[in-house]
């Protein structure tokens, strides 16, 4: 909460990135931010971005109204979600609930505008240029990160927690929700109270500035990152700044800078606490540490994030800037969060995206009838196929007036010409797909790499989408007690439009864990198959089938439902009966080729080809 | 055509302050005192500031921000279409020039985040660079050849892709950009950013900032050195030695094309103006060799991340005999 106040105070915090946060709390998150904006600058006018938004959607596009005598009609530019027709200084909350479900064209308009010292619209017979007054808030899942670009990943200034921390009291919980007086969705639609807006206005009225050792200080927290960019400092800078003006005070101290540190999860390492290394510059230095005590911040319980004004007195003995009057908020009723960490988790997490992710799509398709992707935009067509019917009609408006001096024969009709045609621009879909059963158990010692690669190019060759179910990978957590887990139980899959998605190559090259669970694997590579061969409108043409595996099977389909193991009891040959079972039914489907590669296993050499006999 | 612009002057950090990128700075300075150079492509890390010095650039050099062509243009707004408030309100067809057309008469076209632009974009953008002719034949529209000659500014951060080879050659130099790493250097950025901020907050408030008054007196006076550089530009000279180890040094890196000879030879001459030399020397061309030859390496062809290496700088001063 606090952060989002900061959000509201310093234009350059804008770009928000929440962490694990529920789409409700995003939009709890939206209502509380607009409505602090709203002391702080002015209400903004809120849109949420979509999966859906086209580049027309978000930028703007020609559209049909009335004339100025309403006796007719007239093609007018109608401005799109990210801005208003005369560029005036509107501000405008943009809420994205899922950064990894926003659109291509989203996801491009981020990067163009967000942190944008100016902003370009060339559209549609459009020329517009102007300084940008937006906010961004976008949520987002910690363990999704990969799948985001770090290029505008690095635009979020600011980033915090929205994980809510699990109920302790479930029942309590339940009880107290049954007994409320009051929907339990009630406290986000809450108004700020009025000492708060009263407090954020004071606050606008501050001004502090950072002296030469501050800035040295926040050097210092953000050159320990894995990696540097200078957007980091300036975003802790002015978070600083907000803080400081939140205390209500022109001068910023340390513990100001630890606390905005603190608020976005930056740790610093406790021996650069004592001196940050000292840095000659020509500004002259107007110290105020030499009045501070230092203490090492103390862990902020999650019920402390609350509004109230950082007065300094939490983490100092002897406060020398507290304000004469300090003011205590009631505390706002959101959700407990957990302790914000590691805000910039991009570095280090594994990439899940495809290379050149904000590019356009590529086109993959020799005649256009095999199109069927979702709509991302409308180009100029050659034909009548995929017709955009609309678009058309409103490019043949543009010059019906001429085109009625030209041929005066047409009694009021629309005259269309060829070069109005518009069609849809549409994302690709894969036609075919690569489905990989790896049992990662009986890998050892065999060269299976190179028996794979072929199938591999050939996956890439037809910009195939890539279904990998991996059998018996070792987990990166196996419990201290050695107890079989849930997950080992089970086979995993990835479904990914094309094989250059650097997690399939990881996946592939897994280590082996300790169960086989072959039949689930099966099972798993069947419903995938059965739903994109048989599933809706599909245009998948053609599915090949890998199978990797010695056939030992042995864990019964019925345990990796459950999650459940008996220990010690011999499952015999259930797993194996049951692998054959689910093979036999993948068999049965059109459109799939299945190619078994045997590891020639030196125990039971025969179960491989039996089960390539059953596919 | 339908312009609008903010009522506001648009301010970015200005050109004299920005720390450190020296190596940029210099492609852009170069780019201007001889435009035939071909155009920069500044690819680097993000938040390194490539689009702030660009625009930093324009303003203090033409007074206003570059033409610049946006990922979100549309083809009508890049070769020129119809004025749709002509078309509607008085029926009369008036052709709308595009942005190439701007560029041609402003001299530059910027393209920000150039490695995300429309294939169908960068078809049209190569076809005119490469034949230095807009032909329009769309729209109803028939425009006679028109001859375009701009010099093509393009900022990319790798991450997201390179760019393809034809597009590649087109720009004269290459600039990677990386992000500073003395920690001095960072805390001077650190603190420009803050001042710039508190005075644009002080302008805001209507109060006259010194940082502001001081960084254009500063603009002035290097916007009037590199005038004076480009003025001397046509009297410095190249002697043979010079332009054979340009042709030296291409051939000894297998530069792609014969554009690269012509490119290291002009680029040496604005760097020698700069400078205030008289005639190109071999310490004028080991100073920009990097720039002309790195995107044009084999190699680089095949992958845009490939770097450039002390190897590399040591084999140029080996051919320049320094």
């Amino acid at each position: 909460m606090r952060g989002l106040a900061c959000a509201a105070l310093q234009p350059g915090l804008r770009s928000v990135l929440v962490f694990d946060a529920d789409p409700k709390v995003v939009r709890a998150y939206a209502q509380v931010l607009a409505q602090m904006l709203g002391v702080t600058e002015s209400t903004p006018k809120v849109v949420q971005l979509s999966a859906v938004d086209s580049e027309d959607d978000l930028w703007g596009q020609l559209s049909i109204a009335p004339t100025a005598d309403a006796e007719g009609t007239t093609v007018v530019w109608q401005a799109g979600l990210l801005g208003s027709e005369d560029r005036s200084d509107e501000l405008g909350l943009l809420v994205i609930p899922d950064l990894t479900q926003l659109s291509l064209a989203g996801a491009r308009a981020c990067v163009s505008l967000m942190g944008a010292s100016v902003a370009h619209l060339e559209r549609h017979g459009q020329r517009q240029y102007w300084q940008p007054n937006l906010c961004w808030l976008a949520g987002c899942a910690k363990e999704q990160i990969g799948a985001v670009s770090p290029h505008l990943l690095d635009r979020f200034a600011l980033r915090l927690t929205g994980k809510v921390l699990p109920i302790v009291d479930r029942v309590g919980t339940v009880l107290n929700l049954l007994e409320a007086k009051q929907d339990s969705e009630k406290v986000f639609r809450e108004e700020l109270s009025s000492e708060l807006r009263s407090g954020l206005k004071q606050a606008a009225g501050y001004c502090p500035t950072l002296a030469l050792d501050s800035l040295q200080r926040v050097e210092a927290y953000t050159s320990i990152l894995e990696v540097y960019s200078p957007r980091r400092s300036v975003a802790l800078a002015q978070l600083t700044l907000a803080h400081a003006q939140l205390a209500q005070t022109t001068q910023v101290t340390t513990a100001l800078i630890d606390k905005a540190a603190e608020t976005i999860g930056l740790e610093m390492p406790f021996g650069d606490l004592e001196a940050p290394h000292t840095l000659q510059l020509s500004r002259p230095q107007e110290s105020t540490r030499e009045d501070e005590q230092i203490v090492v911040v103390p862990a902020i319980t999650p019920r402390e994030i609350t509004l109230m004004p950082d007065t300094g007195e939490q983490l100092f003995s002897q406060s020398v800037y507290a304000p004469d009057q300090t003011e205590t908020f009631e505390p706002t009723p959101l959700p407990n969060l957990e302790r914000p960490s590691e805000p910039y988790p991009e570095d280090t997490a594994p990439t899940d995206r495809e290379a050149t992710s904000l590019k356009l799509l590529p086109r993959r398709y020799q005649t256009k009838t095999l199109q069927g992707g979702i709509v991302i935009g409308v180009e100029p067509g050659k034909t009548a196929q995929d017709l955009a019917l609309v678009s058309t009609l409103i490019e043949a408006a543009k010059y019906q007036p001429i085109r009625r001096q030209r041929i005066l024969e047409q009694n009021g009709q629309l005259i269309l010409s060829p070069a109005d045609l518009r069609c849809y621009r549409r994302a690709p879909v894969a036609e075919q797909m690569l489905a990989l059963v790896i049992d990662h158990t009986c890998l050892k010692g065999c060269q299976w790499q190179e028996a794979l690669l072929p199938y591999l190019s050939w996956a890439y060759q037809e910009r195939a989408s890539v279904c990998l179910v991996q059998v018996g990978a070792a987990l990166a957590k196996i419990r201290a007690n050695k107890e079989v887990t849930s997950g080992e139980l089970r086979a995993t899959k990835m479904l990914e439009q094309s094989v250059l998605v650097p997690c399939i190559s990881a996946g592939i090259e897994s280590p082996a864990g300790r169960a086989t669970p072959l039949a689930h694997g099966f099972e798993l590579v069947l419903q995938t198959l059965r739903h994109v061969l048989q599933h809706g409108r599909s245009r998948m043409q053609q599915a090949l089938l890998v199978v990797v595996t010695d056939g030992r099977g042995n864990v019964p389909l019925r345990a990796s439902y459950s999650g459940r193991i008996e220990p010690y009891l011999p499952v015999k040959q259930q797993g194996i009966e049951d692998a054959l079972m689910v093979a036999g039914q993948i068999q049965k489907l059109d459109k799939v080729a299945v190619v078994l590669l045997n590891p020639q296993p030196m125990h039971y050499p025969q179960l491989p080809l039996k089960l390539a006999k059953v596919m | 055509m339908s312009t609008v612009q903010t009522k506001k002057r648009i301010r970015i950090l200005p050109y004299s302050q920005i720390v450190g990128q020296e190596a940029l700075k210099l492609a852009l300075e170069l780019a201007y005192i001889a435009p035939r150079l071909g155009g920069v492509l500044i690819s680097g890390q993000r938040g390194t500031g490539k689009s702030t010095a660009v625009r930093a650039f324009a303003q203090m050099m033409h007074g206003e921000l570059p033409v610049t062509l946006p990922i979100n243009a549309t083809e009508d707004r890049v070769v020129g279409g119809w004025k749709i408030d002509e078309l509607m309100i008085n029926s009369k067809p008036v052709r709308q020039e595009g942005l190439l057309e701007d560029a041609d008469r402003k001299g530059m076209l910027y393209i920000d985040e150039v490695n995300l632009l429309d294939d169908h974009i960068v078809n049209i953008i190569l076809d005119v660079t490469s034949t230095g002719v807009l032909v329009v034949q769309r729209e109803a529209q028939n425009v006679e050849e028109k001859q375009l000659s701009f010099t093509l500014v393009g900022t990319m951060n790798p991450e997201e892709g390179g760019l393809r080879p034809q597009l590649l050659d087109r720009f004269g130099l290459m600039v990677n950009v990386s992000a500073e790493e003395k920690p001095e250097e960072r805390l001077r950025i650190l603190q420009t950013v803050m001042d710039f901020d508190e005075a644009l907050m002080a302008e805001k408030d209507g109060q006259t900032s010194d940082y502001l008054v001081e960084a254009e007196a500063e603009n002035q006076k290097l916007c009037q050195s590199l005038k004076d550089a480009k003025a001397q530009f046509y009297n410095v000279k190249v002697p043979r030695k010079a332009a054979e180890s340009c042709v030296e040094l291409t051939q000894a890196f297998e530069a792609e094309g014969n554009r690269g000879d012509y490119v290291m030879a002009l680029t040496a001459k604005a760097y020698a103006a700069l400078q205030g030399g008289k005639q190109v020397a071999s310490k004028h061309i080991a100073e920009i060799a990097q720039m002309v030859l790195q995107h044009r390496r084999p190699e680089v062809m095949q992958s845009s991340q490939i770097p450039w290496s002390d190897e590399n700088n040591e084999k140029v001063k080996e051919i320049l005999k320094l």
